[in-house]
């Protein structure tokens, strides 16, 4: 798979809205997720924060693999290389949320590993009546030649 | 749960589990992710990352906030960041930890670490947490205020 011309990624991608959506935890997915995650006890109700990237990932209105083919990359060699997520007021289960987001960044950079470019986007999370959460995540996509 | 005075250079206890397989299997489809390298030995060994599958970068997350969880409310972390330092693998028991690097009144930071089954660190970062919420000890004539009414929740047990 060839690697496209950073510039022209740039200008494609940065800025470039997500579709977004909406997404609701039940109660009975809460709790599995928290056993999956051997969650110290969490008050009945609430959602681990980590829910808050479960959730707008679900809801952005794009599959995971979507940034993948935006930069004609492998999906397969697509790796998180890191996060931020602020949280000013905590999930709940049985409640519907919405997400919007947005390509904040594409950047290049060699590494150890070689040629890796970095796809940032930003995801906010909106209960009927304020924002809740906001997070911006990076996938990093290894690139096998540096056109 | 415990609340505690989060003084800089308190060390909060470590979180340790066994990656079970089982729980990769349940995480994707949960939030209904496709990538066989989370479920499927043969894919992984065919991508070239080894022999077992390899967890979730959320679930590994997810494991990092697990330490702040057993001291604080969820509803006080305000904000967390984690960046990725290596794989997890199936099998592997992870430990995780984390330490106040800075108080004030208005919030502490706790940096956060985790390492892998062969003591690799995977996974740096931080969270910021409020001060805990004061007490209700009365609040109307008629008595002081039980315990329920001081805790806003009630845990959820999983037993």
């Amino acid at each position: 798979m060839s690697t496209p011309d950073l510039e022209l990624l740039r200008a494609k991608l940065v800025g470039m809205p997500l579709p977004g959506g909406s997404f609701e935890v039940p109660a009975y997915r809460a709790w599995i997720s928290h056993a999956a995650m051997n969650s110290p006890p969490i008050p009945a109700g609430t959602l681990h924060p980590v829910w808050i990237l479960l959730g707008s990932l679900q809801g952005m209105g794009v599959p995971m693999d979507y940034f993948a083919h935006l930069v004609a990359a492998d999906p397969s060699t697509a790796v998180l290389g890191e996060i931020t997520v602020e949280q000013y007021r905590v999930l709940e289960d049985s409640r519907t949320y919405s997400v919007v987001g947005r390509i904040s960044n594409v950047e290049r950079r060699r590494g150890r590993r070689g040629m890796l470019d970095f796809l940032d986007f930003q995801l906010e999370v909106f209960d009927a009546e304020q924002r809740v959460a906001s997070s911006t995540q990076t996938f990093i996509f290894p690139r096998q030649d540096t056109a | 749960m415990t609340d505690l005075s989060l003084h800089v250079g308190f060390e909060l206890p470590t979180f340790r589990v066994t990656v079970e397989p089982a729980y990769l299997n349940v995480f994707s489809l949960l939030v209904a992710d496709p990538n066989p390298l989370h479920f499927d030995a043969a894919a992984v060994a065919r991508a070239g990352l080894g022999d077992k599958p390899l967890s979730q970068g959320t679930l590994n997350i997810a494991y990092a906030l697990n330490v702040v969880l057993a001291v604080v409310d969820a509803a006080r972390i305000t904000k967390f960041t984690c960046r990725f330092l290596g794989r997890v693998y199936a099998h592997d028991e992870v430990v995780a930890g984390g330490i106040v690097t800075e108080a004030t009144s208005d919030e502490a930071t706790i940096a956060l670490w985790m390492d892998n089954g062969d003591g690799e660190r995977v996974l740096t970062g931080t969270a910021i947490v409020e001060p805990a919420p004061r007490p209700v000890l009365s609040r109307t004539a008629q008595g002081p205020a039980t315990e329920a009414e001081t805790s806003p929740h009630d845990p959820l047990r999983r037993e």
